[in-house]
């Protein structure tokens, strides 16, 4: 190998060092930034998930403890099926994971309590929905985008 | 073998380090000086050239660190989050669940459950109340409350019990059933005591910082 050759290489590899030490030491900084930033973001996020989760179990939770008190004082409040209903929906709130926002059956698992109310709410003819309803699935999506 | 370095013989010995330091025997430093003033014009676009690099890949660098750091904590801080507020919008969304679920039965059942009509007209104004708070009204009083709370002494906590106004909802609603016996609500009982849990931890994390 040429003498001259041996130089320019080791040349450009301390310059590529040099890149790479800068690279490595802005990612560094960034990582840092990143972790802080994230948390706070995730954080934000996450209360408002939170808040409307808890909101909609609460809201669905205390209609069948209602509906049950009603069934327990007149047993012909309801029909026998209407009440076979109430009961799915009293075991499908209380074995919801309220304190596992990473369980990965959460989602399907709020959609089957809500379909299951919306079909008691139909077959009482009743309408009990309010309008937070339907925003858990969008801070889901913010989440995603962080 | 003057070169070599075995037999505790060192090649920095075979030079005479005084007059190494001392004297520039080759005139070296004259020549370096010369070529500093010609080029000094070059060793400024140089600098800047290294200033360009430096900026250039630091940045790159930064772009992606931040990225990384983002999708690293994003996870942890949903999960802070969600676990600060799930408990909070529980206990709202059981005030709002119970109150419609009550105005919604006919008349003659609403009394029966309610025992007395001085609990039907409480749980009517609940009702009433609780309807003009929207969600997204609800989730600005919860942050609000956050806030207030943010400062970690002892009184804050205590004082907040009875500060949000979401929570004085959930104390109404829990006087009301109290004097309607007719009514067994199982509040979830899990439920309310993680809320009070989750604020304990971060008064104690308060406390250590």
């Amino acid at each position: 190998m040429e003498p001259g050759t041996t130089i320019s290489t080791d040349f450009l590899e301390s310059t590529v060092l040099l890149d790479q030490t800068q690279y490595d030491e802005g990612f560094r900084d960034g990582y840092r930034d990143g972790m802080d930033s994230g948390k706070e973001e995730g954080r934000e996020v996450g209360l408002k998930h939170g808040f409307q989760v808890g909101e909609g179990l609460g809201f669905y939770r205390g209609c069948v403890e209602i509906w049950k008190s009603a069934i327990r004082i007149d047993g012909n409040s309801f029909s026998s099926r209407v009440q076979k209903r109430i009961g799915e929906l009293s075991e499908l709130t209380e074995n919801y994971p309220l304190s596992q926002p990473e369980n990965e059956s959460v989602q399907e698992m709020m959609d089957a309590i809500r379909l299951k109310f919306r079909i008691i709410s139909a077959n009482l003819g009743v309408k009990l929905e309010y309008e937070g309803n339907n925003l858990t699935n969008a801070s889901k999506q913010d989440l995603e985008e962080i | 073998m003057p070169f070599s370095t075995g037999a505790g013989f060192d090649v920095a010995l075979m030079i005479p380090r005084d007059g190494y330091d001392s004297n520039d025997i080759w005139g070296e430093d004259e020549v370096s000086n010369r070529l500093a003033n010609d080029f000094s014009s070059d060793s400024l676009v140089l600098e800047r050239e290294w200033e360009r690099r430096h900026n250039q890949f630091h940045t790159i660098g930064y772009r992606d660190g931040i990225t990384a750091g983002k999708e690293a904590s994003a996870q942890g801080g949903f999960n802070d989050g969600y676990k600060e507020s799930v408990h909070a919008g529980y206990c709202w969304g059981l005030v709002r669940g119970i109150s419609s679920a009550i105005s919604s039965f006919p008349d003659q059942l609403k009394e029966k459950l309610t025992s007395n009509l001085a609990n039907k007209d409480r749980f009517q104004v609940l009702l009433e109340s609780t309807r003009a708070i929207s969600s997204n009204d609800a989730l600005q009083i919860f942050y609000r409350s956050l806030q207030q709370n943010g400062c970690g002494n002892s009184d804050v906590l205590v004082e907040d019990c009875s500060s949000s106004q979401l929570e004085t909802h959930f104390r109404e609603l829990n006087h009301i059933l109290n004097n309607c016996p007719e009514i067994k609500v199982d509040l979830g009982l899990e439920v309310i005591i993680q809320l009070y849990r989750w604020r304990w931890e971060k008064f104690y994390s308060h406390c250590q910082t």
